[in-house]
């Protein structure tokens, strides 16, 4: 093994190593410290927001503008700073270029620029608690409100262009990097299901995210500037910037829903020795087909703004037909687990309570793209809990799955074990108890994002049990953090491909991988798929 | 010591840039896309009205 091969062990930790890296793995570990770092902060005001929900009338305060920064950060930062960069920027830079034999992504440092304009948006972000007047606009942002507030809108609109232009960055080249970097003989039906994912998510990316920074630079302006893009009094029109913010909102779903998808196909075909059930069907009619009707299923987060009825009919066929690519992605699961002889590991545990989410969170978005029905449910705690159990938790925990599942590649080290265990059923326990009596509320009416509730003291004991399943989260992500911590200094040291998977970053480098990631350069046998595993 | 100086300079960076004008023309017309999608979509908002 050459010098440019070796694994990763070197002479001890240099800080300017990682600071100036322009070696991808680096880089998906540097977006992976920070996106957790993010998560735990976001998760710290999670607990807030619960806590202060907990009883009628103030709680820990009585001050709602401190409620909304709270709501403000949670939003934001899980969304932008936590799911996007942990599957796009961790998992995608850790792992992309070695499932298809690449040595790095095409533009190296094109990449470290990418994940310093992120640690810059990150700073920017936790400076909102520093600051005066910090920002109160959700993570939506929308005007009136985020225009007349005395907040500090600049905040969220700046934060939210250091992490756009980061991930077009990172989308250009990552989808360079597949187009060019494949391994002799890889053809796109031999890539990675995750692959296919990742640069579907990475396309929704590059289209959807200027508009996303237009419309709040377009904010910006108003604030600052004294423009009217979005004042009705003065000509302009507020619904529009509600329209352009979901136009790229709604896909950004996509964007956390599929490489999460992508990890889980990972984590089943492994753990079940199976290949991937109607793959085919899977990437192109349910991952190209997510890409292809993302971009018309954003009016139904508008539907009681006040729109015409044809529009209105129009986007629920719309929303109503994205459940069929989904539905075809959710076979194909199911099938590659069909007759499977499964490890219950740890990233095997969580992988499979995402199908219980996946079903959860589908089944319950069926009523919201009704219109009717979303009449009704609109601005509940209803919409609240649905998305949370399909984008939030659903995407978190087949990200959590992913670490569990490529633990071993990055240190070397397993981190199964009951610390691992435990974790995860406090994080399954918990998000049942917390969501679920946000769906009763929901129905009988429960308004999302109010400070307090004085008008309807009857959902008190449903909130104080919502409340208790944060906590149960609290102390399983506590758990589930420090086994990782643990498991990467002192974890059972395990072999090169303890799941015995046919996936090149398992068969063909060390763990963890060193700089230029193969010893030898990937020759692929005829024939070879990632899933080359018996037929049943 | 000669994989810390990769890790600062060119750490895993391919031996060369894939073969050709096509990465860096495809790169180049991805970056044009999404810049005249920002400033073509304010400049497009700002001419609306009656």
């Amino acid at each position: 093994m050459t010098a440019q091969t070796a694994t990763a062990e070197t002479t001890g930790f240099n800080w300017k190593e990682w600071v100036f890296t322009t070696d991808h793995k680096r880089i998906g570990v540097l977006y992976l410290i920070g996106s957790m770092a993010a998560f735990v902060v976001a998760g710290i005001m999670a607990l807030l927001i619960r806590i202060e929900q907990s009883s009628v009338g103030p709680t820990i305060t009585d001050d709602p503008a401190q409620y909304n920064t709270w709501l403000y950060f949670h939003g934001a930062a899980m969304i932008l700073a936590f799911l996007i960069p942990g599957l796009t920027g961790f998992a995608a830079n850790y792992f992309l270029p070695l499932m298809i034999g690449a040595k790095d992504v095409a533009f190296p440092r094109i990449n470290a620029f990418s994940i310093w304009l992120f640690y810059a948006a990150i700073v920017l972000a936790l400076l909102t608690f520093v600051i005066p007047d910090s920002p109160d606009v959700m993570w939506t942002g929308y005007p009136p409100y985020s225009v007349t507030t005395t907040g500090n809108t600049a905040f969220y609109v700046f934060t939210v262009h250091l992490l756009g232009f980061s991930s077009i960055l990172g989308a250009v080249n990552f989808l360079i990097t597949v187009i060019y970097m494949r391994a002799p003989g890889m053809g796109w039906n031999q890539l990675n299901v995750f692959v296919w994912t990742t640069v579907a998510a990475f396309a929704i990316q590059l289209v959807f995210i200027p508009v996303l920074a237009a419309a709040v630079t377009m904010l910006l302006f108003d604030k600052y500037l004294g423009t009217h893009f979005f004042d009705a009094a003065a000509g302009g029109d507020v619904l529009l910037y509600q329209n352009l913010f979901w136009f790229y909102s709604h896909p950004a779903v996509y964007v956390i829903f599929l490489p999460a998808v992508g990890i889980l196909f990972e984590v089943f075909a492994s753990m079940g020795k199976n290949r991937i059930f109607n793959y085919k069907a899977c990437v192109y009619g349910g991952i190209c087909g997510i890409c292809l009707i993302t971009g018309e299923v954003w009016v139904h987060h508008l539907y009681v703004a006040g729109m015409p009825d044809w529009l209105r009919i129009g986007q629920m066929v719309t929303t109503l037909l994205i459940s069929v690519p989904v539905g075809l992605i959710v076979l194909s699961m199911w099938g590659t687990l069909w007759k499977a002889s499964i490890t219950y590991n740890v990233a095997m545990l969580y992988a499979a309570s995402c199908l219980f989410l996946v079903l959860l969170g589908g089944l319950t978005g069926i009523p919201l793209a009704l219109t009717a029905v979303t009449i009704h449910l609109s601005e509940t705690s209803f919409v609240h809990a649905h998305f949370h159990f399909i984008m939030a938790l659903f995407s978190a925990f087949a990200l959590f799955a992913g670490i569990y599942y490529w633990f071993p590649k990055m240190t070397g080290r397993s981190a199964d074990g009951p610390l691992a265990v435990f974790g995860f059923w406090a994080n399954t326990i918990g998000v049942n108890v917390t969501f679920w009596p946000l769906f009763i509320v929901g129905v009988e009416g429960m308004p999302r994002r109010y400070w307090d509730y004085e008008m309807f003291p009857q959902f008190e004991p449903y909130h104080q049990v919502a409340t208790v399943g944060a906590m149960i989260i609290a102390i399983g992500m506590s758990a589930t953090i420090l086994n990782w911590i643990i498991s990467a200094i002192r974890g059972p040291k395990v072999g090169e491909n303890p799941w015995k998977s046919k996936s090149l970053e398992w068969t063909h480098c060390p763990s963890p991988p060193g700089p230029g990631n193969f010893p030898e350069d990937v020759v692929l046998p005829e024939g070879w798929t990632p899933y080359d595993y018996d037929k049943k | 010591m000669l994989q810390n100086k990769q890790a600062i300079n060119l750490s895993g960076a391919p031996d060369k840039l894939p073969a050709g004008k096509g990465p860096w023309l495809i790169a180049g017309g991805l970056l044009i896309f999404a810049i005249s999608m920002y400033f073509g979509l304010i400049y497009k908002v700002s001419h609306f009205g009656p």
